[in-house]
C-alpha cells in the first residue's frame, strides 16, 4: 500500500510540476472565458450609444418616439422646428454615433412610408433596425387609432404579459437537462481520452528510459500500473477542478469588469434578429423571459447535485480506470509512438462511438439505445452521465447500480488482462509487436 | 547452512523456447558469483526469476531462506543490464524515491543518499536532473540506487558497461568492499577479466543449461592441462633429448638474443620441478611457468564444445 502511494505520489507530483501542466491549467480558463464572453463582449462594443436627431415634419411622431421605448443604446432628440436641417446633417455626417432622421410630413398617411437617415459613415445596423421598428410601431398605433378608434397602446398594456407555461415535470427543465447531460458526457470523454493517452505515454517513457526493470524489482508490475493509472487520473481531476474554478472566476471577473449585462445584450440581439420578420411582436420584447428561466434553471439544478457529486465521479473513476488500463497495455507493448496507431484504434473507436451515442441519447433519453448503451461497459462511462439528468433517480436507480456493477466487473477483468500484457510487454525491448505477439505474452504471463 | 540464494531445478519456458532447463545453484554469504554465458543463454531470465520479476515454471528459489516475495525483494539490490532513470527527476530526489520503494524511511533514504553521494564525490550533483548528467555520471547514480538499502544480495548485470576504465576500477573497488562487509553478489558479465579478478565462484550457462559450475580455482585446475612455457638459451636438440623421458614438445619459437620459447606438456602427471630437473643440465633457463587457461579460453572452449555436441 505504501509503495502504491509512493508511485501515485511520484506520478502525480512529477506531472503537476511540469511547466506544460501549469501552463495548460492557467491558459485554458482564459480561452474558455474568452470563448464564452467574446461574443457578448463584441456585441457590447457594437452597441454604442447612438443619438438620433429627429426632424419631425409630422409634428406628432416625434413626441411618441421619445417616450416610446426605453433603450439604453438609442436615444431620440427632437430638433427644434427652426433648426437648420442642412447645417446639422452636415455637422454630424461623419459621426458614427449620431444619426440625423428626417421624417416627411406625409409619413403617416403614405401607403409606402419612408424616412431619410443621414450619415456618411457606417452607422450601427442595430440602430437602423431599431429606428425602423419604432417608426413602424408608432405608425401602426396611429393608423389603427385613426381607422378603428382603438387605442393600441392601452390594448398592449393590458396584454402585456406573455402566456407562461409552468413546468411541472420532475427535476431539471428539459433544456437544462440537455445542457447538463452534454457537458457531463463531453467532459468525461475528454478526460478519459486525454489522460488515458497520458498513461500510455508514461508507460512507454518508463520502458524506453529502461527504468521499469529497476522499479519492478521493488514493486509488482500490477502495483506500478495501478499507481500510474491512479496518479495520472488524479492529475486529470486536479486539472479539471483548477480549470473549472478559474474559468468561473474569470468569467465573473470579466463580465463585471466590462459591465456586460448578459440578459440585456441577449434581448438586444433577439430584437435585432427578429426585427425584419416579426416587427409586430416588437412591443412585448422587453419582458425578461430569459432571466426568469435562468433563475428557474438554477433553482432546479440543486436536484442534480447528487448525480454531480456521487454518480458522475464513480463513472469517471471506473471509466478512466477501464480505458487507462487498456492504454497502459498498449504503452507496454511498444517502444515508440509511431507504432501506437494500430493498437490505439480499437480503444478509441468505442470511445468515439460512445461520444456520438451520448449526443443522440440527449435527444432521446428514454430510447432503447440509451438504455442499453448506458449499461454496456465500454460506453456507459460516457452515455450514463449524459442520461443522468433525464433520469428519475427514485425509480431508475437500479439502472445506475446495474451499470456500475457491470462496469466494475469489466474494470477488474480489463485490469487483469492488461496487467498480463503489461508485465511481459514492459520487459520486451526492440521487438516488432503484432496482435499475435501480444496474445503470446498474454498466454505466457503468469 | 543458510544460503543467500538457493535455486533448485529452475525451469522457464517462453512459448516454444526453453529458456531455463533444470538450473540449480547456491550462493553463500560474502561470495561473488559469476554468471557467465553467451547472449541468449538464459542469464537475464535466471536473474529476473531470482528477483521475482518473472515466475519460474518449475523448481524453487529461496532468497536468504525465504521464498521469492515482496519481502525477499527487499533483500536484493538489482542493477539490470537495460537500465535507466527518470530523466526529469533530480539526483537526490530520485535516489530517495528508489530507496523508499525498498522500504527505507524518507529520512534513512536521505541520509544514505548523502553518504553515497559524498563517498563517490558527487555531492554537488544532487540537485541536477538526470538528463543533465553524462552517461557515466548516470551509471554512478544507478549503482548508488542499487546499493542504497544495504542489500544482502546484489545482482549486477553487466555492471561495467558504459564506464570508463577509471570508473570501472572505482566500481570494482566498491564491489570488493561490499563483499568484505558480507554482501553476496551475482555478477553477470561478458567481461572475463573482471570475472577472473572478482569472482569466487561461477556458473557457465548455455542454452538454458549449466555447463560448468564451481569455484574459480577448482574450475581453472580442472582445465589446466599440465603444460609449461619455458624461455631458455641453449641447444634445441639437447633440450629435446632431455625432455624425452617425461615431456613432449608442443611448439617452439625463436626470440631475440638467441633465446628460445617452447611450450611443453607432461606426458604423465609431471610437475614443474621435474621439468626443471630434466632440462637444467642442458640449457640456461630464463623463465618458466605453468600454463593455466584463462576464463576466456575456458568459456570459448566449453561453448564451442557444447555447440558441437548439439550439432552432432
Amino acid at each position: 500500500m505504501t509503495k502504491l502511494l509512493l508511485i501515485i505520489r511520484r506520478e502525480y507530483f512529477s506531472r503537476i510540476k511540469k511547466p506544460s501542466f501549469i501552463l495548460l491549467s492557467l491558459i485554458t480558463p482564459f480561452f474558455i472565458s474568452a470563448l464564452m464572453l467574446a461574443p457578448m463582449g463584441i456585441n457590447k462594443s457594437n452597441f454604442t450609444q447612438t443619438r438620433v436627431l429627429v426632424f419631425d415634419n409630422t409634428h406628432v411622431l416625434g413626441t411618441y418616439l421619445t417616450t416610446h421605448d426605453d433603450n439604453r443604446y438609442v436615444t431620440y432628440e427632437i430638433q427644434d422646428e427652426h433648426a437648420d436641417f442642412a447645417e446639422i446633417s452636415s455637422k454630424y455626417d461623419l459621426d458614427d454615433n449620431v444619426l440625423v432622421l428626417d421624417i416627411p410630413q406625409n409619413f403617416i398617411k403614405n401607403q409606402a412610408p419612408a424616412v431619410e437617415l443621414y450619415n456618411k459613415n457606417t452607422p450601427a445596423l442595430y440602430a437602423i433596425s431599431k429606428i425602423k421598428n419604432d417608426l413602424y410601431d408608432i405608425r401602426k398605433k396611429l393608423v389603427v387609432y385613426s381607422t378603428f378608434k382603438l387605442n393600441l397602446e392601452r390594448f398592449e398594456q393590458k396584454m402585456n404579459s406573455p402566456v407562461s407555461v409552468i413546468f411541472h415535470g420532475e427535476g431539471l427543465n428539459p433544456q437544462m437537462k440537455f445542457f447538463v447531460g452534454f457537458a457531463a458526457a463531453l467532459i468525461l470523454y475528454l478526460l478519459i481520452i486525454m489522460y488515458g493517452v497520458q498513461v500510455m505515454r508514461s508507460v512507454m517513457e518508463e520502458k524506453s528510459n529502461r527504468i521499469v526493470e529497476i522499479i519492478i524489482s521493488s514493486v509488482t508490475p500490477s502495483t506500478l500500473m495501478k499507481g500510474k493509472i491512479m496518479g495520472v487520473g488524479l492529475v486529470g481531476i486536479s486539472q479539471f477542478i483548477i480549470i473549472t474554478l478559474l474559468s468561473t472566476g474569470l468569467i465573473g471577473l470579466f463580465s463585471s469588469y466590462f459591465d456586460i449585462e448578459t440578459g440585456e445584450l441577449i434581448t438586444q440581439q433577439l430584437q435585432m434578429l427578429n426585427s425584419d420578420q416579426q416587427q409586430v411582436t416588437n412591443a412585448v420584447q422587453d419582458i425578461p423571459l430569459f432571466n426568469i428561466e435562468l433563475q428557474h434553471y438554477i433553482n432546479n439544478l440543486s436536484s442534480y447535485i447528487p448525480s454531480l457529486l456521487f454518480i458522475i465521479p464513480v463513472f469517471f473513476i471506473l471509466g478512466f480506470y477501464l480505458y487507462a488500463s487498456l492504454f497502459a497495455a498498449v504503452g507496454s507493448a511498444i517502444d515508440n509512438e509511431t507504432d501506437t496507431q494500430q493498437f490505439i484504434l480499437p480503444i478509441t473507436i468505442p470511445l468515439i462511438i460512445s461520444g456520438s451515442i451520448a449526443y443522440s441519447v440527449l435527444q432521446h433519453p428514454n430510447s432503447d439505445l440509451a438504455f442499453w448503451s448506458s449499461l454496456f461497459p465500454f460506453s456507459s462511462p460516457i452515455v450514463m452521465p449524459a442520461r443522468l439528468a433525464f433520469m428519475d433517480l427514485s425509480s431508475d436507480w437500479w439502472q445506475i447500480v446495474v451499470s456500475i456493477g457491470i462496469l466494475l466487473i469489466t474494470v477488474i477483468g480489463a485490469t487483469k488482462l492488461s496487467g498480463r500484457i503489461y508485465r511481459t510487454g514492459i520487459l520486451m525491448y526492440g521487438q516488432k509487436v503484432t496482435y499475435k505477439t501480444i496474445w503470446k505474452w498474454f498466454k505466457q504471463s503468469n | 547452512m543458510t544460503y543467500v540464494v538457493l535455486a533448485k531445478k529452475l525451469r522457464k519456458n517462453f512459448s516454444n523456447h526453453l529458456a531455463l532447463d533444470n538450473v540449480s545453484f547456491s550462493l553463500k554469504k560474502g561470495t561473488i558469483f559469476g554468471l557467465l554465458g553467451p547472449n541468449g543463454a538464459g542469464k537475464t531470465t535466471l536473474i529476473r526469476i531470482i528477483n521475482g520479476i518473472i515466475n519460474a515454471d518449475g523448481g524453487s528459489v529461496k532468497i536468504d531462506g525465504k521464498e521469492v516475495s515482496d519481502l525477499a525483494q527487499l533483500a536484493i539490490g538489482y542493477l539490470p543490464e537495460e537500465r535507466g532513470l527518470y530523466k526529469k527527476m533530480k539526483v537526490e530526489e530520485h535516489l530517495i524515491y528508489l530507496g523508499q520503494l525498498k522500504n527505507l524511511s524518507k529520512k534513512e533514504a536521505k541520509e544514505k543518499t548523502t553518504h553515497w553521494l559524498e563517498k563517490f564525490g558527487i555531492d554537488s550533483w544532487k540537485n541536477k536532473t538526470i538528463e543533465e548528467l553524462s552517461k557515466g555520471m548516470a551509471q554512478k547514480v544507478q549503482f548508488i540506487a542499487t546499493v542504497l538499502h544495504d542489500p544482502k544480495l546484489l545482482i549486477l548485470d553487466e555492471p561495467f558497461s558504459g564506464f570508463d576504465p577509471i570508473n570501472t576500477e572505482l566500481i570494482k573497488k566498491e564491489i570488493l568492499e561490499l563483499q568484505e562487509k558480507g554482501t553476496s553478489i551475482i555478477l553477470s558479465t561478458h567481461n572475463m577479466n573482471s570475472v577472473e579478478e572478482l569472482c569466487d565462484e561461477l556458473a557457465l550457462l548455455n542454452e538454458g543449461k549449466i555447463l560448468l559450475q564451481g569455484s574459480m580455482t577448482e574450475i581453472k585446475k580442472r582445465f589446466q592441462n599440465n603444460q609449461f612455457e619455458l624461455i631458455f638459451s641453449g641447444n634445441m636438440i639437447s633440450l629435446t633429448a632431455a625432455l624425452w623421458t617425461g615431456f613432449e614438445l608442443i611448439k617452439h619459437e625463436k626470440l631475440e638474443n638467441n633465446r628460445l620459447k617452447v611450450v611443453v606438456a607432461g606426458t604423465t602427471n609431471n610437475n614443474i620441478n621435474e621439468l626443471l630437473t630434466a632440462i637444467l643440465p642442458t640449457c640456461k633457463v630464463w623463465e618458466v611457468k605453468e600454463l593455466i587457461p584463462s576464463m576466456n579460453e575456458i568459456f570459448i572452449q566449453q561453448i564451442t564444445a557444447d555447440k558441437q555436441l548439439v550439432n552432432d
